[in-house]
């Protein structure tokens, strides 16, 4: 993770406090500085006069509960992104949060990375002051400006079709992407093309992938995915 | 006697006591018009004949003399009649030529045409006729008259005011009323007395169920209840059985969830104190609780997943779901694991196939089939779903490449908690898969297939009714 010249403020509003401490530890590991405060009231404070840049707020909380600091905030046109965690995890309680204002909803119990990416995307729809990390998979890394695709350092010779593929790839590692989202993203606009014309650019670029510790797998009738693989 | 029920939309005794006491009043009063009618005919017959006589005594007292006709009549005569009754009576005789001769002369002239016979030994008619600002009946009598030198006919015309006998067949109506109303009323308060005593066990029934206990599902047995309310209490008896036993699984479920949510944190507790201990690598140790974590928040979610498809009972209403779009995003969610394994995948699921349903619901369902088929393929092994319409229903079919199922897991299968795999299952996903195709109407089939005699992969085949196109 690279280091940033000032670190993005989190406000972390939760109850229990060996949950708070591993959130905290974790996002501070991550790269966020992170204020905790345990109850409603606290929350509305901070939020009023020292606006971090994202929330990330509980909704069972003594005091004045997390719906109630939400709906409040709202009403006071508080614009901090706020990202609800909650235990309860029911459908109804994920639309009421959503309703009440919240940016995002993470039902406990939720993986860290899961969270940072939630949280990182909030920031960055925000228009904050968020860098993207520059995308990888094993070896294989794409420079975000450029849109130049390195294998091992050195640059990967792709074509434009071939390069859209592997850009929707590599923004999810690991996740297969399925087969008619790649055909809008590698045959835009064009209407008389064949589905199966996406299968031959992967074939392309899976042979010039083999052997490199990155492979682009297929899922057939589903996707593809771009996945690590040990070398040998 | 209390109300049966609070809410009593038709009461019982009400119904049979009017069932039984209107048509009975009513042919007592039926009866009692009838009655009337004949009594005054009777009445009629019988002072008519009286008037009859009374003309019949003025006729003779018609006398001729030489060419005229002369009527002596005592008013003693006139009195009997009189005096037998409140009412009054006038004559008017009108001579040979219709002349008026004797009595009353406003006393309205017979107009009507002479009776041909009737049914006395003499030409008389019988009218009503109004006399006096009263109603009158009037006997209208021909009497033949035959002198030396006069001969013919006489007419004498009798009548009486009708206040006798309307007096009369007005008590006798009054009477007969009397009869009939007591009748009645005997009749209503038998009847009262034996509803009453037939419905009694209605409120003893009723009485037992009330008064017992919220925990109290044994059978119901009132004692001494009538053939007809057998049925009921057969029927509220298999209702709390059915009840008994769903409380009883509900008892199980809890006690079986308990004990499962405990068996993580026992392993749980175990790992950590290895690590603290020292004796275990800590790295190790930490991937170890890292997973055992992971498998107590399946067991989590998986019990609220079984608690809300049980509980949803007309919440939210079904929707055209595409199956093919769960199938697909259930696997994009899934296709680490896919990838992980290196498996050798296949998706059919192409043209849209669209049920009624719970869309949450039958991604759990497809997530959970697909999980069970994840984990029971072996490394590189051929995992395939498909989704097809197939007649007037939809197809789901996940076919692994594992070791299918024995005869002793087939067994307890669908039961919550009786999982195959003690360390990866949490034996709800099957419970689960159960209750969405019941919620759904759909069914569920686990079929090991075949190959060259041995067992080569599990088929789960999930049939649901297609959406009414």
């Amino acid at each position: 993770m690279q280091a940033h010249s000032s670190l993005m403020k989190l406000l972390l509003v939760e109850d229990d406090l060996a949950m708070a401490q591993a959130l905290q530890l974790a996002l501070e590991r991550r790269g966020f500085e992170v204020t905790h405060c345990a109850d409603g009231g606290d929350a509305l404070q901070r939020l009023r006069h020292h606006p971090p840049d994202a929330a990330l707020l509980d909704l069972t909380l003594p005091g004045i509960d997390g719906l109630q600091v939400l709906h409040r905030a709202r009403a006071e046109n508080i614009a901090v992104p706020i990202l609800v965690l909650t235990a309860r995890g029911a459908v109804g309680d994920r639309v009421l949060g959503l309703n009440a204002g919240a940016d995002d909803y993470l039902a406990k119990p939720f993986d860290l990375d899961e969270l940072e990416a939630r949280v990182r995307a909030l920031l960055r729809r925000r228009g904050g002051r968020e860098e993207a990390p520059p995308l990888s998979c094993g070896p294989l890394t794409l420079e975000r400006d450029s849109g130049a695709f390195y294998l091992d350092g050195k640059p990967l010779e792709v074509t434009p079709r071939e390069q859209a593929l592997l850009k929707a790839l590599i923004a999810k590692p690991g996740h297969a992407v399925a087969k008619e989202k790649l055909f809008r993203l590698v045959f835009p606009m064009e209407q008389d093309i064949q589905f199966e014309a996406v299968e031959v650019v992967a074939y392309r670029l899976r042979k010039k992938l083999s052997g490199s510790g990155v492979a682009l797998i297929t899922l057939r009738g589903l996707g593809y995915l771009l996945r690590t693989e040990p070398q040998g | 006697m209390r109300p049966a029920a609070p809410t009593r939309s038709h009461s019982l005794r009400r119904y049979l006591l009017a069932g039984i006491v209107l048509p009975i009043a009513l042919f007592v009063a039926i009866d009692a018009a009838a009655g009337y009618r004949r009594s005054l005919d009777a009445i009629n017959i019988a002072y008519d004949r009286s008037l009859l006589a009374s003309a019949r005594y003025i006729g003779e007292l018609l006398q001729t003399d030489g060419d005229t006709l002369k009527v002596d009549l005592p008013y003693a005569a006139l009195e009997i009649f009189d005096a037998a009754n409140n009412g009054r009576m006038y004559y008017r005789i009108n001579g040979l030529k219709g002349e008026f001769l004797s009595g009353y002369q406003d006393l309205p002239d017979y107009t009507r045409r002479p009776p041909q016979r009737s049914e006395y030994a003499a030409l008389v008619d019988f009218y009503d006729a109004e006399f006096h600002g009263d109603r009158v009946r009037m006997a209208a009598l021909y009497q033949p008259v035959a002198g030396e030198t006069l001969r013919g006919v006489a007419l004498i015309q009798v009548a009486e005011t009708l206040e006798v006998r309307e007096q009369l067949a007005r008590g006798l109506l009054v009477e007969t009323l009397l009869r009939g109303a007591l009748l009645v009323a005997v009749v209503a308060g038998v009847a009262w007395l034996v509803v009453t005593r037939a419905l009694r066990p209605v409120n003893d029934l009723r009485r037992e169920v009330t008064h017992r206990g919220e925990r109290d599902l044994s059978p119901v047995t009132t004692p001494g209840l009538p053939a007809e309310l057998q049925p009921v209490v057969g029927a509220i008896n298999d209702l709390m059985q059915r009840v008994l036993r769903m409380v009883g699984h509900q008892r199980q479920f809890v006690r079986d969830a308990s004990h499962q949510l405990r068996t993580p944190l026992a392993v749980l507790k175990a790992q950590a104190q290895n690590g603290l201990s020292g004796h275990a690598d800590a790295h190790a140790t930490l991937a170890q609780m890292h997973e055992t974590v992971d498998r107590a928040i399946r067991l989590a979610n998986q019990m609220l997943a079984l608690a809300k498809v049980e509980q949803v009972h007309g919440q939210d209403a079904p929707v055209a779901v595409d199956l093919c779009e769960i199938a697909r995003e259930v696997a994009l969610d899934l296709s680490p694991l896919i990838a992980e394994k290196g498996l050798d995948f296949e998706l059919h699921a192409d043209s849209p196939v669209i049920v009624h349903g719970h869309e949450w619901m039958l991604r759990e369902l497809t997530r959970n089939l697909l999980h069970n088929a994840l984990r029971e393929t072996p490394a590189h092994g051929t995992l395939s779903i498909s989704v097809e319409e197939d007649g007037s229903h939809a197809t789901l079919r996940v076919r692994d490449s594992g070791p299918g199922l024995s005869e002793s897991q087939r067994e307890h299968l669908f039961e919550p908690f009786r999982t195959g795999h003690p360390t990866s299952g949490s034996g709800l996903g099957l419970a689960i898969c159960r209750d969405v195709c019941d919620r759904h109407g759909g069914s569920i089939e686990l079929v090991n297939r075949h190959e060259q005699g041995r067992v080569s992969g599990l088929d789960a085949v999930v049939r649901l009714p297609l959406a009414a196109a």
